[in-house]
């Protein structure tokens, strides 16, 4: 009698590197600064953005242009070769606005849906505390949203317009040496389980989980499975249905249904749990916080332009910032001390969820920064969760199918 | 294949069959795994067993996963159907085309009357499983908690239930008085160590778990320390109970392998009722269950590793058992001694009575689990303990008072409360049989508890209690171990006249019951 081999799993030691950056820093009945939340505005986000890249920016200018002067919009001369930095903002003529919604009777512009809202005369502005100018030049509107901060060399023309000859971004930050494991571990992502939804399959769901937590396969795929030592799941776990999000009273006999989908969730999570450590991040479809925008790289999607989503993934982190739409078309608390999607330090590995396909690409700073950027797949579409080793950070991928070979 | 698999496995053969009566049965290795109590590998070596015996006039469904020829970095578990495979002395093979790069794992999924159209069905059997697993109260270990029938062993999952660490030397964690008896932990090495220096074997119930406890009193001692002292550092106590389990297993080797002897031997005539049990009835069910799952070593071993570790290794496994069960048997008895020894005339209300209850759990577990499965003993503690506590909340509920009574001394009113709860679990698992507590001070004024199981089998039960408690008496440590004694008594009655003759008894009880709930379903 061949003997079972006993697996054990694989640990991996986990930190938690930012357990306060998104906290929200208000304790019941001690208003901070004496204002209540009510008339808290979001200009101390975009304030405190631009503080703290200008700072980034002023340090590389030297290295940058030591010969040309910086100044603000405020301070511009006619002509005069000099260095601006300030926000962002970008001008769009399909950006849906709720006054055109109101006024659509007598809009001109169409209140059509396209996939995103660029158009040709989109332009964009810079704006610092002083003022704001239109630009023109070397700069490509459809690379750029609102909200990025940016350092640019140009001189103003006869017209009024800022003409730009070279950006300055501030780049990947320093990254941390990494402290890779000597042997092969896996870290498995999943996200847009959607349980619930009409596309979701439970026995694919199943799959994974009996996968991960070695019931399925022999020995050989129950040695794979023994490496994996964490799962995390990234967003958008249950689908719930959006007539039951209305605003409206929920029928007492509709509220056991909008739990059922959390409650099966629970029961395929708790198989997971039993076996290894897994996170649950939010989505923009989960019953979670509004304070945080989930959908980042996707409103990314809608107001500017890249070859892939991956690319969109590698500006924000040139850009310094996870979600720079925020708070102009993402939703988000609005910070006063703080602007917490500012990134300080380079990450190994930057994944974003509930994306169409699955995709990856191992993306390299100046300075030998390398990140993994992963595009993690909806798992109810395509019944595929991404496996990363944190050995070399080489990325592959899990499928399921549940339809049988004809 | 068919070498690899264990008698014990083998005989769940039948039962397999008679559940395909129903015609719309799909059973998938993952339920037969949680229905039967064995290890979900094991689960699928018995179906493809059941499919190489039976399988003519029944659809497979395989598993089929390996990384993807044209897609090397893709690893991809799909399904296919019988017809796709050929099995060849045991080995199956893929007839399709390979897109599967080197070798791929071919494993049985599920085995039915027809292809199911839509794939949910092979899911949905498994997923009201794992509901029932799920609704039961928060604090029950189940095999849905702690994935205890995976072939991954992750020694950081413990078993923590209403936010009570469980170590894995108590077999209980859930039992109050498990923590009860690890709250005085000085009197408990004590007791243990005067547990090692009996002699044992004159008593006939007990002797076997003063053997066992002598062999592993060494260990337990370590052990018992170790979950009073920290329970907080885990991996140290999932060393520590490998440890243990490896200490344990050669001073069990004559009664464990009774045990399994038995194991072996029994698991058919409960066959009927498991093939009952195999409708899912949740409470009784589980008791059976986890007598079936004491029948097959992997499934126990499974159970109560789970805690730190889930081997799919039989040795492992009846290690782990043997040690939990001593464990057990060391808190219950620790409770038990810690009464008797040093307030011999007086004891103290809540001791004594967690004790009586531990030890009544315990006897009642064993006896559950020797009446049903009647092979094995090890029925893994935990499971036992949560379908035993399951059973008792509800047997408290619904039928109290049932189970004990109390002679000679009467305890304290709370301990009676406490016992009769626990009994009448028991009770309500083998109604006809129940529970005595009997209390006596012997010639060196120490208190002896014994539980002793009255009802049909209750005249052989008597003889040998009575029997016992004389010599436990002379020895007075002896009170302190009944229980463990009374599971290897148990086992041994049941390979004896005695045993044998309650077992019988019990099977009927449980078939009774498990019939009415089918009748109910």
């Amino acid at each position: 009698m061949p003997v079972p081999m006993t697996m054990e799993r694989k640990q991996a030691a986990y930190t938690n590197l930012r357990l306060a950056a998104f906290a929200i820093c208000r304790i019941r009945g001690t208003p901070s600064r004496g204002r209540s939340t009510k008339g808290q505005q979001y200009s101390h986000i975009y304030f405190t953005r631009l503080h703290h890249m200008r700072n980034l920016l002023h340090a590389l200018v030297p290295s940058w242009k030591p010969q040309v002067p910086v100044t603000t919009v405020l301070g511009l001369e006619e002509g005069k070769d000099c260095i601006i930095v300030g926000t962002l903002y970008k001008h769009m003529k399909l950006k849906p606005s709720i006054l055109d919604e109101y006024s659509k009777e007598r809009s001109a512009i169409p209140l059509v849906k396209p996939h995103n809202f660029m158009h040709p005369d989109d332009h964009l502005i810079l704006e610092d505390e002083s003022g704001r100018v239109t630009l023109a030049g070397a700069i490509a509107p459809a690379e750029y949203v609102t909200g990025v901060v940016l350092a640019l060399r140009g001189k103003e023309t006869s017209a009024g317009n800022f003409l730009v000859e070279d950006v300055l971004e501030a780049g990947l930050p320093h990254q941390t040496s990494l402290s890779a494991a000597d042997e092969d571990k896996y870290v498995v992502f999943v996200s847009g389980l959607s349980v619930g939804s009409a596309t979701f399959n439970p026995l694919q769901f199943q799959f994974l989980i009996d996968h991960i937590t070695g019931h399925l396969g022999d020995e050989n795929e129950q040695s794979i499975a023994s490496k994996i030592a964490r799962v995390v799941v990234a967003g958008n776990s249950v689908h719930i249905s959006p007539r039951f999000l209305n605003g409206q009273m929920v029928a007492s006999k509709d509220q056991s249904r909008i739990a059922e989908p959390i409650k099966e969730l629970d029961i395929m999570l708790t198989q997971l749990v039993a076996s290894l450590p897994v996170d649950i991040m939010p989505g923009c479809h989960d019953p979670a916080n509004f304070s945080l925008p989930q959908q980042t790289i996707d409103d990314l999607y809608k107001y500017s332009d890249a070859k892939d989503r991956l690319e969109f993934m590698e500006r924000t982190l040139r850009w310094r910032h996870l979600a720079p739409t925020a708070p102009n078309s993402l939703g988000c608390y609005p910070y006063t001390d703080k602007d917490p999607f500012l990134i300080d330090s380079c990450p190994h590995v930057y994944f974003v969820g509930n994306q169409d396909k699955y995709e990856t690409r191992l993306f390299e700073g100046p300075e030998k920064q390398k990140v993994r950027l992963i595009c993690i797949p909806r798992f109810s579409d395509s019944g595929v969760a991404v496996m990363l080793n944190l050995r070399n950070l080489e990325c592959s991928t899990l499928s399921f199918s549940t339809s049988f070979d004809a | 294949m068919a070498a690899a698999v264990d008698q014990a496995l083998l005989d769940l053969l039948p039962q397999i069959h008679a559940l395909f009566s129903d015609p719309l049965r799909v059973i998938s290795y993952k339920w037969l795994s949680r229905n039967f109590c064995v290890s979900s590998n094991d689960a699928k070596r018995l179906l493809q067993e059941f499919v190489n015996k039976h399988g003519t006039d029944l659809q497979v469904i395989y598993s089929v996963s390996g990384w993807l020829k044209n897609n090397p970095q893709n690893y991809c578990v799909k399904l296919t159907s019988g017809p796709n495979l050929k099995v060849i002395y045991g080995s199956v093979f893929l007839l399709t085309k390979q897109e599967f790069k080197d070798s791929c794992s071919i494993q049985i999924y599920s085995v039915q009357a027809s292809i199911p159209k839509d794939t949910a069905v092979l899911w949905n059997p498994e997923f009201v499983q794992a509901e029932e697993l799920f609704n039961q109260p928060f604090d029950k270990e189940n095999c849905l908690r702690d994935n205890r029938f995976c072939g991954i062993l992750n020694s950081f999952v413990k078993r923590t239930s209403s936010g009570k660490h469980v170590s894995s030397l108590p077999p209980k964690p859930i039992n109050s008085a498990a923590a009860a008896a690890l709250s005085k932990p000085s009197i408990i090495p004590k007791e243990q160590a005067q547990q090692e220096n009996l002699p044992g074997p004159s008593i006939p119930k007990e002797v076997i778990g003063n053997k066992a406890e002598k062999n592993n009193s060494s260990a337990l001692v370590k052990g018992s320390n170790d979950s009073v002292v920290k329970e907080s550092s885990t991996s140290d106590h999932a060393s520590k109970n490998k440890a243990q389990n490896g200490k344990a297993q050669p001073g069990n080797g004559g009664s464990l392998a009774t045990m399994w002897g038995r194991a072996s031997a029994k698991p058919k005539p409960p066959t009927t009722t498991n093939s009952t049990a195999a409708a899912s009835v949740a409470a009784t069910a589980d008791a059976q269950i986890c007598a079936k799952e004491k029948a097959d070593a992997n499934s126990s071993d499974d159970e109560q590793g789970v805690s730190y570790k889930r081997g799919s290794n039989g040795a492992n496994n009846r290690k782990r058992r043997a040690v939990f069960d001593f464990s057990d048997d060391e808190e219950e008895e620790n409770v038990i001694s810690i009464a008797s020894p040093e307030s011999p005339a007086q004891l103290a209300p809540n001791p004594v009575a967690e004790a009586s209850e531990d030890t009544k759990e315990y006897q009642k577990k064993l006896e559950s689990k020797q009446d049903k499965p009647n092979s094995v003993k090890d029925c893994s503690k935990r499971m036992d303990s949560d379908i035993f506590s399951e059973h008792n909340a509800k047997s408290a509920n619904t039928t109290n008072h049932s189970g004990i009574t109390l002679k000679e001394k009467s305890t304290d009113p709370p301990m009676d409360d406490s016992k009769k709860d626990q009994t009448v679990a028991p009770a309500s698992t083998s109604p006809k049989r129940r529970k005595v507590l009997k209390t006596r001070i012997d010639e060196r004024g120490r208190e002896v508890t014994e539980v002793v199981w009255e009802g049909e089998a209750a005249a052989g039960d008597k003889a040998e209690k009575n029997v016992g408690n004389a010599d436990a008496g002379s020895r007075a440590t002896l009170p302190s171990k009944p229980q463990p004694a009374s599971n290897t008594d148990k086992s041994k009655a049941s390979s004896k006249s005695a045993a044998g003759s309650k077992r019988p008894a019990k099977a009927g009880a449980k078939q009774g019951n498990i019939m009415s709930f089918f009748k109910k379903v």
